[in-house]
């Protein structure tokens, strides 16, 4: 599967290194590099990004210019179904604000922007970091104990 | 006790193993996936007890340890009582283990029998270190953390 030099890096792509040109005839940076001896058509995005200490924005940068330099070949693209559905994301709300009250809405936003997305285009695979994430902003230990808990089991349900 | 209070990790997508240790580095049950080596289970909690010992020796406030290889990785977990570790896949979404920890730790500690089981296990870490058991660069690098240690208080 060629790549589209358009499409935009998600964490769950898997690429394979492109027969069609060698990294040696492109000018890589050495984390360049260092993704370039991770690609191996299993290891996802995100994983070599957990490999290789990345963040998020430095990820999609790089795997963006190693695209753009016809090194990657795409494996496997996203599922359509990836992302979290307006429901879902609604009961997460309901169960946050029982638990921090109207403020809810304003850190849902605060930890989106930390995560660089927004409610329409959040994936499932990024769910229990967000709701992690979210649990660390109520301060009482046993209330984040009950919110981790209500929402790992519907994250299961929505994860199966 | 892995099936009573740790079953949801074994259930994550990914998880290979979970190891559960005492204090002096006893395996207090395991669950692993067939294919799984257990040869390794001793070693690994030795190393981790030699972290944990010390970062409680320090008063770290660090209670968990994500080691990533090339085929998964290690996840380590503290408790004042124990320490438990989880192998498995790198498509393990870490955030799921650490929620799924998170809330079996709770339940533990809040059951009546969990509690019972946890005050008979042996409370301290660092003292159980065996230092004949240290290369000597473990054993330099130990010297001067004391030393530090001690220089500080």
């Amino acid at each position: 599967m060629a790549a589209d030099e358009n499409v935009r890096i998600h964490q769950d792509m898997v690429f394979k290194l492109s027969p069609r040109r060698s990294p040696s005839e492109v000018k890589l940076r050495s984390m360049e590099w260092a993704i370039v001896t991770q690609l191996n058509g299993e290891k996802s995005v995100a994983q070599i990004a957990e490999i290789l200490a990345l963040s998020p924005e430095e990820t999609e940068e790089m795997f963006t210019r190693l695209m753009e330099a016809g090194l990657l070949e795409l494996v496997k693209m996203p599922e359509k179904n990836s992302f979290v559905s307006a429901e879902f994301f609604e009961e997460i709300e309901y169960q946050f604000t029982y638990f921090v009250g109207p403020v809810a809405s304003v850190l849902i936003e605060d930890v989106l922007g930390e995560l660089k997305r927004s409610r329409n285009n959040i994936e499932k695979k990024q769910l229990p970091l967000f709701i992690e994430l979210l649990s660390l902003e109520i301060s009482d230990e046993d209330k984040r104990y009950q919110f981790q808990k209500i929402m790992l089991k519907k994250l299961k349900e929505e994860l199966s | 006790m892995i099936q009573t209070y740790f079953r949801d990790l074994t259930e994550l997508k990914g998880v290979e193993a979970v190891i559960l240790y005492d204090n002096h580095y006893r395996i207090l049950d395991s669950w692993r996936i067939a294919q799984f080596n257990a040869n390794v289970f001793t070693e690994m909690g030795e190393a981790f007890l030699h972290i944990f010992g010390l970062t409680e020796f320090l008063q770290a406030n660090m209670n968990e340890i994500c080691i990533p290889y090339d085929k998964g990785i290690i996840y380590a977990r503290n408790h004042s009582r124990f320490f438990i570790v989880v192998i498995a896949k790198l498509s393990i979404e870490i955030p799921l283990l650490r929620l799924t920890m998170n809330v079996c730790m709770r339940e533990l500690e809040a059951d009546r029998k969990g509690r019972k089981w946890l005050k008979k296990l042996p409370t301290e870490k660092f003292y159980q270190i065996k230092t004949s058991a240290l290369d000597d660069v473990e054993k330099i690098m130990l010297e001067n953390i004391l030393e530090e240690y001690n220089g500080r208080r």
